[in-house]
């Protein structure tokens, strides 16, 4: 029987040595992934000697790379409550991209507490009375306005900076100022960080049909967000685009173990799109974090070099949207101003299956409008420059 | 003039953000909060070990040597506190501002100062 590329699959464990690979459960560390491409690629060095001959000895086989990629649906942890620290999969592989495991495991404040008395806009609110005075405390995170008319997921949404004063910059604009009370929701939230400490390793098993392969210093080379607009022409599923590089610890023959169904993954329709405050119509959002990996020389290893460590990213967003007048929404002017916008995408609808991408601070380089299909469109990319938490996805839970 | 302060960039790594949130409401630093939301994300307490409270000078010595905190020579109470939480906080964060290094084989802690008060339980 030949070998079938549907039985695949893989499972992440957090490594926390280098080099020590931590066994991932074949079944509870599972998580369906697609278009898995995984290479084990040959390292050859050229044999210059001379053979008395016109003929040449073939190249010296010295060592192996492995390398691969694959896309995770960017599928919300689901369930009633806010999964336990390191419980929801994806976010491993987030994490071993430099984010943050945010968990408010407890919403703040317990109740829905009046918002605070001044400041309250259309793209502000005051938080109350137990709101922190940090600055940026809640920066990236989800908010719900619960005195907002509308269905649940109108009633959330996200924070672009927080000062002292407790005033929360709103990443879009209200139909109506804020008023009436605020909650800082249960939620689980990948905030990307500028700590100058090294994002983990993972160790991964991955099933090609009845072979094993344990993968150890599993370290994330690329990383992609790709968010298209789901249309009633057509329908594409929003994913973590992910690449890797790692060492085989070990493989050998075992069968494929079986993959839980996780449920439907939210379309992104009928949720919002804001940039720089105001909603733009468009058919796909990216945000491109580049990713580059290097690996330091070192004889102790097999192939002559330590594990993979990340050593740089330029966190690039493009965007196919519509072109819109000047009285609407200049991008011209932005680019030329280079002033920083808010870029914020929401989808799902209830609790736990609702996400949110939240970028506070991006610069517009300049947008090319684009003709010849039915609409005018600009694509173009943004910049975001190094902020903390200057990218996050958000899976709130609420009840509104 | 509110006092403007700052939670620090955090790990690639679980934090819990309630602790983050009740440590800065009862007051401690923003890195201080920040350590002990990274500790409660990895199911442990950020006084694992000994705990520093109500600890004479020679008895927090003891715990520095055993945290291989390096302290300087003329280290008080508070020095020999804040270099402990410095070095927590570090294992936590990273090494933001503190190089963790072993005491250095014939380099003696400074002895207990009897004119140095006892902090916590033990100033009452």
């Amino acid at each position: 029987m030949a070998r079938k590329s549907n039985k695949t699959a893989m499972a992440f464990a957090m490594q926390a040595q280098t080099d020590v690979f931590v066994i991932p459960s074949a079944s509870l560390d599972l998580y369906p992934v697609s278009n898995l491409n995984f290479s084990i690629a040959g390292i050859t060095v050229e044999n210059p000697e001379y053979t008395g001959s016109i003929h040449k000895n073939g190249p010296d086989v010295v060592g192996k790379t492995i390398s691969g990629s694959f896309n995770i649906n960017m599928r919300p942890p689901g369930g009633d409550d806010v999964p336990v620290a390191n419980a929801y999969i994806p976010g491993r592989v987030l994490k071993a991209a430099k984010f943050t495991e945010t968990i408010v495991s407890a919403p703040i404040p317990a109740a829905a507490e009046a918002i605070g008395g001044a400041g309250n806009t259309t793209t502000a609110v005051t938080l109350g009375a137990t709101a922190g005075t940090a600055v940026d405390l809640y920066k990236g995170m989800a908010l719900l306005l619960p005195t907002i008319i509308g269905p649940a997921r109108d009633k959330i949404t996200a924070i672009r900076s927080y000062s002292a004063a407790k005033l929360a910059a709103l990443m879009e604009t209200l139909d109506l100022a804020a008023s009436g009370t605020y909650q800082i929701p249960k939620q689980v939230s990948y905030q990307r960080s500028i700590s100058e400490s090294d994002a983990p390793l993972l160790s991964v098993s991955q099933w090609l049909d009845g072979m094993r392969y344990d993968l150890v210093n599993f370290r994330i080379s690329g990383l992609r967000w790709v968010m298209p607009v789901s249309t009633r022409d057509g329908a594409t599923t929003p994913t973590f685009e992910v690449t890797y590089t790692a060492t085989i610890n070990s493989y050998g023959d075992e069968a494929t173990p079986a993959i839980p169904a996780k449920g439907a993954t939210p379309s992104f329709k009928d949720g919002k799109l804001f940039v720089a405050g105001k909603a733009v119509g468009g058919s796909n959002l990216t945000v491109d974090f580049g990713l580059r990996t290097a690996y330091a020389p070192d004889p102790n290893y097999a192939d002559g070099s330590g594990a993979g460590e990340l050593v740089e990213s330029t966190t690039t967003i493009n965007m196919d949207r519509q072109a819109y007048l000047k009285a609407q929404f200049y991008t011209l002017a932005m680019a030329e101003g280079q002033a920083y916008y808010p870029v914020y995408a929401q989808w799902g609808y209830t609790g736990g299956k609702l996400v949110q991408v939240v970028v506070p601070d991006a610069r517009f380089n300049y947008q090319s409008p684009t003709l010849g299909q039915d609409f005018i469109t600009e694509t173009g990319d943004m910049y975001v420059d190094v902020f903390d938490r200057n990218v996050c996805i958000n899976f709130p839970y609420f009840l509104a | 003039m509110i006092d403007e302060i700052r939670v620090p960039p955090l790990p690639s790594e679980a934090v819990d953000f309630n602790a983050l949130h009740d440590a800065l409401d009862k007051g401690d630093s923003p890195e201080l909060a920040a350590a002990k939301a990274v500790a409660s994300g990895r199911g442990i307490d950020l006084d694992v070990g000994a705990s520093l409270k109500g600890k004479s000078k020679a008895d927090l010595i003891k715990i520095a040597e055993k945290d291989a905190v390096v302290l300087p020579q003329d280290a008080t109470v508070a020095d020999i506190i804040e270099a402990i939480e410095g070095k927590r906080i570090a294992d936590l964060l990273g090494p933001v501002a503190y190089v963790a290094e072993p005491l250095q084989s014939g380099v003696d802690v400074p002895p207990a100062d009897p004119a140095d008060p006892p902090v916590g339980d033990d100033a009452k």
